[in-house]
């Protein structure tokens, strides 16, 4: 029984950090189960989004992992529900040529990020982030091709304003034969 | 125009109480948590 | 025996809804231009469609619906303010709707009635990758719906219909002479701390967190509507932690304090008129001061937080957010949802009693607290004086007022009234099966207009509970009169002679 623990303890003592970490880590699980990942290493893959951070060498973003990522909303023709997004804090010296953060029209660069989950960080003041010890660009930042607005909407609206307007300018009743 | 820089003075100073007010919420939280940590 | 609302009465109302919703084309006029400034074309033209939609219901309720008597009683007033915070919502979806950004149509009107009562709660759907034009429309619901529409529509209406309108609102009181300057006044303080507050947040956007400008102006606009509104949305899905820096959640904190303060306590500060104390003040700090010890206590017990720096970051921003119905969180909705015990407690009372009375906030209120605790004490005194003495009392508020026994059988009804409504809504989500805690935090969130979520509302919730919520937020808005005068009016209106 002995032997059987003490081999088994090898074992798992050969196996490198590194390739343990490798395995990607939904955004979701990590929101949703913050303890059991607290101080480990973890992989997330997804979505610059929003702005690039920056206060002295520290970047920091949002990086989401939800469907949006792979078919941005305004390709789809209904919302496949909210964003999960978990805040990546880097060193500038990872800051490559990404592109744009995702935002209307745009996806973001999708990058890989590993590094040390921190929940509720008693350092930053109680911050929850992936302190990141390594940043890969897998897909830079894209402009989302859409199709061309309708005019309706706004050649409608123009008809109801120029109509209501002119309505509102004459001194007397419009109609004075409707009864209620 | 003259009349709402006026008001923005009165605005600034309504502004900087407001600002003490987070401060001592703030200092009071403080002395919360520290006491609260101690103790616990 | 119900007497049957007159034609003209029917009349009156629909034309001064028209006005009300007149105003919603101005407002509009600010998306259209950001979205015509960024190339957003699809949502230039859902402003255009819905300026066009108000400007004819506008036109058709002024020509169209001629007033021959107009109808100038209270409960016409109250019957208008029901109506406007159902209504307005409704034309307010068009953007939103039209967006692409929410499943069904429902959860476009919950996001527009969430706003305008500056609620805060949310059922978009990747808001990160929402136009500009469009999430600053969300964000200037909150704006319109927290310096009140009607408010605008009073600087333009004549008639003395206007003050139950003002009243409708749930703005008790009166700094001035006429409603007229009161309004003047309310969106000067506004207009002040807007062009302090976007500028410092724009700043802190740009040189502090390292945004580019035009997106830190951004970010400021809709950060300080949010904030001084005490609303609670935030353009993107992480809310504040979104930012993740003290300095800007110290700005924050700061207008949530002016967003929670009322009226008539900025009126005095501007004036220098603070001789004497003023019971809602002293209430609401006291208050605060529990409610922060008491959640910083639960966060320690629960080993939740256990460093003085992040108690003070997270629990005082947190319980501020809750006390001034704002509802913008720096923590996960399940981290927020993990807290329990007294944490639980101190967030959950801090939202249900609210901010100040006549400002933005929701929830019972200071002023209805003070004289509530002040007349049990009085209660308690009277008992153990002997037979025959009578405690006559007054209490400081913008002068000194007498607590007679009608006031406080008013502020006694309301106060339970918004007890029933946090239950009635805990109880609707009790029967979709969540358990207690969530289902009595998220009906406080909506009644008080708060906007903290533990995670129930999301897009994939019961619309029955969902339209709970949008009831919770129209009734806990109204503070239940203008709701009765609508009701009473109605079953006149089909039931009468």
């Amino acid at each position: 029984m002995r032997l059987v623990a003490l081999l088994t303890l090898i074992g798992l003592l050969s196996v490198p950090a590194a390739a343990l970490a490798d395995e990607t880590v939904p955004v979701s699980s990590l929101l949703a189960n913050p303890g059991a990942f607290d101080q480990t290493v973890v992989t997330v893959r997804g979505e610059i989004v929003g702005d690039y951070g920056r206060r002295g060498d520290i970047v920091w973003v949002q990086v989401n992992d939800d469907p949006y990522v792979d078919l941005p909303l305004v390709q789809r023709t209904h919302p496949v529900g909210t964003n999960t997004g978990i805040a990546v804090r880097y060193p500038v010296a990872m800051q490559g040529d990404f592109g744009r953060p995702g935002v209307y029209r745009i996806r973001g660069p999708i990058v890989q990020v590993t590094g040390i989950f921190r929940h509720l960080d008693p350092e930053t003041g109680g911050i929850t982030y992936i302190q990141a010890t390594d940043l890969t660009l897998l897909s830079a930042s894209e402009r989302v091709p859409i199709p061309a607005a309708s005019p309706v909407p706004a050649l409608v609206g123009a008809v109801l304003t120029l109509g209501g307007l002119y309505a509102m300018s004459r001194r007397r009743d419009m109609f004075p034969f409707v009864r209620w | 125009m003259i009349a709402f820089v006026h008001e923005l003075r009165r605005a600034l100073r309504g502004v900087g109480i407001e600002a003490l007010v987070l401060v001592g919420a703030i200092v009071f939280t403080a002395i919360v948590a520290i006491v609260a940590t101690a103790v616990m | 025996m119900l007497l049957r609302p007159a034609l003209d009465d029917h009349r009156s109302i629909a034309n001064d809804l028209g006005r009300i919703i007149g105003v919603l084309a101005i407002a509009a006029l600010a998306p259209l231009a950001w979205a015509i400034g960024k190339g957003e074309w699809a949502s230039a033209g859902t402003f255009v469609l819905l300026i066009g939609l108000t400007v004819a219901t506008a036109a058709f309720a002024d020509r169209i619906v001629p007033v021959r008597k107009r109808t100038v009683n209270w409960s016409h007033g109250m019957v208008v303010a029901a109506l406007t915070w159902l209504v307005v919502p409704a034309y307010s979806t068009v953007p939103l709707w039209m967006s692409g950004y929410y499943g069904r149509w429902i959860d476009s009107y919950f996001d527009a009635m969430s706003g305008l009562t500056t609620t805060g709660l949310s059922l978009v759907q990747d808001v990160d990758h929402m136009p500009e034009s469009v999430n600053l429309w969300r964000h200037m619901l909150q704006f319109l719906g927290g310096q009140g529409i009607v408010l605008a529509a009073l600087m333009f209406l004549a008639g003395s219909g206007a003050l139950s309108l003002f009243e409708g609102e749930g703005r008790e009181h009166r700094m001035f002479p006429n409603v007229r300057t009161t309004a003047r006044f309310i969106w000067m303080v506004s207009a002040a701390h807007a062009l302090i507050g976007i500028t410092i947040l724009t700043v802190d956007g740009a040189a502090g967190q390292g945004f580019g400008v035009e997106r830190a102006f951004f970010h400021a606009i809709t950060v300080f509507m949010a904030a001084f509104d005490t609303g609670g949305f935030s353009p993107m899905s992480t809310s504040i932690a979104y930012y993740d820096s003290v300095v800007f959640e110290a700005i924050v904190g700061v207008l949530m304090i002016a967003g929670a303060m009322s009226f008539g306590l900025h009126h005095a500060i501007w004036h220098r008129r603070t001789g004497g104390g003023n019971i809602e003040v002293r209430t609401i700090l006291t208050t605060l001061g529990i409610t922060v010890g008491v959640t910083v206590v639960g966060l320690v017990s629960t080993g939740f937080l256990k460093d003085p720096y992040s108690l003070v970051r997270i629990g005082l921003f947190h319980v501020l957010s809750a006390h001034s119905g704002t509802g913008f969180a720096t923590i996960s909705t399940h981290d927020l949802a993990s807290w329990s015990g007294l944490a639980f407690a101190g967030v959950a009372i801090a939202m249900a009693l609210g901010g100040m009375s006549s400002s933005t906030a929701g929830g019972v209120k200071a002023l209805r607290v003070a004289v509530a605790v002040r007349a049990m004490a009085d209660t308690v005194r009277e008992a153990l004086l002997p037979d025959g003495a009578v405690v006559g009392r007054t209490y400081r508020h913008h002068g000194t007022r007498r607590l007679t026994p009608m006031l406080t059988r008013s502020v006694f009804a309301i106060s339970l009234l918004y007890v029933a409504l946090y239950l009635s809504g805990a109880f609707v989500a009790l029967a979709y099966g969540y358990d207690l805690q969530p289902a009595l935090f998220e009906s406080i969130s909506a009644s008080a207009a708060v906007g903290l979520s533990v995670g129930i509302t999301n897009p994939t919730m019961p619309v029955l509970l969902e339209i709970v919520y949008i009831l919770q937020m129209w009734i806990g808005r109204l503070e239940f009169i203008a709701i009765a005068a609508l009701i009473g009016f109605t079953i006149s209106t089909a039931f009468g002679k």
